[in-house]
């Protein structure tokens, strides 16, 4: 009985001392952590010979153990290895398509660095060119982040040709062009956004922006003329019919409730009888 | 037919052995600890769960082909039952053949005890039974093929440990075989492309068994290109047993 308390406690005494070592190593770690840890960390090439045929089970490592890296506010160099890390991940599976979007959200919205956010969305576009999800986020950064509309046109267009796409994207297309200034071509989505429209929300809600851009191109063409006609004659149109008359204008438009647009011949400027509905 | 009672006896000899039980602990182990795994992670859940499944169930069921298929042979003659065996008519390929049939067939039953193991946790996270892995684990089944196959060649003239040693590395050899066609391209010399040529077809190409990543993805797969792989499977276990018979003909038991 002697015997066996004496080795109960030798056994806890070696568990105590097992858990100092464990705790002053864990902190001796955390000093390192400050350290650039990536540095002979080899490419997914490598790590693909290595890996022997278990390459999928690689990159699920690889992509676990980012997220718990990237998702701790820690570290001076965080970002640094970034690029290589996720290049890794998605060279040892390819068709994995979550790493690419999860990099690409680290690298834009942590790191700032979108250059590299959409060379990895590209590659995964590359390997994946089925998948609209890719360039529907790229565009999503074009559009929110950078404001590049011609970019983030060219990426839902091209997300919106890939079956299964939903279509929303083509609200987004619409936007996109209007926030660039291309109010002809974000009518041109609007309409047909509202005749494939499947409820009548979406038909309400695009109609409004039909009518709104209707008035505002309408408006921008009568504006033209009226300030042609003005450099040409040196004076003010006296009516609107008179740009008709003239050849300056084929036809009046009216506005989509069918009134016609107000003119002031004193100051030249035209303006719509009917209140837009949203605000272009 | 002799094989059938060889191979009946096989079985019931390497179902007994313990550490068959123990890979397949540890195997389900990481098979249903997988689940936690993934919640780990950002987006899907299941490819985690059938990552982890997958590796587990090929690297536990190589170590199985191997650990069991090298002590086959080499047991009986450690034993000396071999003797006993042999001094009736039974012809030496028929013996081999018998203990290759008893291994398949246990390693067979592990695995399907493991897949279904796979089967469940992935059911029970996404409420249906992913049966497309059906076909990663048959080809993966026909891989073994060959690694049974190179386990009982080596135990026919070495000892255990040398065999396992070798099988291992025939396995390592043989998922990275393609590196010796990029190399011939990186070679100047022709006798190193011959060379680098004929060893690529001389090694077993377990890289063609290898449908994990398509099968992950749901990815097309041709029916020719798996047919093709099991003909490969097939006819190359075919060489390695006939290899072995020639060697374990020529070993004096009398």
């Amino acid at each position: 009985m002697r015997t066996r308390s004496l080795i109960l406690l030798i056994l806890a005494l070696f568990f105590c001392l097992s858990l100092f070592f464990q705790l002053t190593l864990e902190r001796a770690r955390g000093e390192a952590l400050s350290r650039p840890p990536f540095l002979y960390l080899p490419t997914g090439r490598y790590i693909k010979v290595l890996s022997l045929g278990y390459q999928n089970l690689a990159a699920d490592i690889l992509y676990l153990w980012s997220i718990q890296r990237y998702s701790r506010y820690e570290g001076e160099h965080r970002f640094r290895y970034l690029e290589h890390v996720y290049d890794m991940i998605t060279d040892l599976d390819p068709h994995y398509i979550d790493p690419y979007l999860i990099g690409a959200l680290t690298m834009a919205r942590e790191g700032s660095d979108y250059e590299r956010a959409f060379k990895l969305l590209q590659k995964g576009m590359r390997n994946n060119p089925d998948e609209w999800i890719l360039p529907l986020d790229a565009g999503f950064y074009a559009l929110m982040d950078l404001k590049d509309y011609s970019k983030a046109i060219d990426y839902f267009m091209r997300a919106s040709k890939i079956e299964g796409c939903p279509p929303e994207v083509d609200r987004l297309i619409a936007g996109a062009f209007l926030r660039k200034g291309d109010k002809v071509a974000s009518l041109k989505f609007w309409l047909d956004i509202y005749d494939s429209a499947s409820n009548e929300r979406i038909k309400e809600v695009s109609y409004n922006h039909i009518y709104d851009l209707k008035i505002a191109i309408d408006l921008e063409v009568l504006q033209k003329a009226i300030n042609h006609y003005k450099e040409k004659k040196g004076k003010f149109p006296t009516s609107l019919s008179a740009l008709v008359r003239e050849g300056f204008l084929k036809g009046i438009p009216v506005d989509p409730d069918g009134k016609n647009y107000e003119y002031d011949r004193n100051s030249g400027k035209v303006s719509a009888a009917s209140e837009y509905r949203l605000r272009h | 037919m002799k094989v059938y009672p060889i191979a009946l006896n096989t079985f019931r000899e390497a179902i007994r052995d313990r550490i068959l039980y123990l890979l397949l602990f540890f195997a389900l182990l990481m098979i249903f600890t997988s689940r936690i795994a993934s919640l780990l992670t950002v987006g899907e859940e299941s490819k985690i769960i059938i990552d982890v499944g997958l590796s587990a169930i090929s690297f536990f069921g190589v170590l199985m082909a191997i650990l069991i298929g090298i002590t086959l042979v080499s047991r009986e003659i450690e034993k000396r039952t071999i003797y006993n065996i042999l001094s009736k008519p039974i012809r030496r390929y028929q013996f081999l053949l018998g203990k290759y049939a008893g291994l398949l067939l246990t390693i067979l039953i592990m695995d399907f005890i493991m897949t279904l193991g796979l089967l469940l946790t992935l059911y029970f996270k996404s409420g249906r039974f992913e049966l497309h892995l059906l076909l990663a684990m048959g080809l993966f089944f026909c891989e073994l093929f060959i690694i049974t196959a190179f386990a009982i060649f080596f135990s026919t003239f070495t000892t255990p440990i040398l065999s396992s040693i070798f099988t291992l590395a025939i396995y390592a050899v043989g998922h990275l075989s393609w590196n010796l066609l990029a190399l011939k391209e990186r070679i100047a010399s022709f006798w190193g492309k011959a060379l680098c040529f004929m060893l690529y077809y001389l090694l077993p190409n377990l890289e063609n068994f290898n449908i994990k990543n398509e099968v992950v993805h749901q990815l097309t797969i041709g029916w020719k290109t798996v047919l093709l792989a099991i003909g490969y499977g097939i006819s190359y276990s075919v060489v390695i047993i006939l290899l072995a018979t020639l060697i374990f003909q020529r070993r004096d038991f009398v």
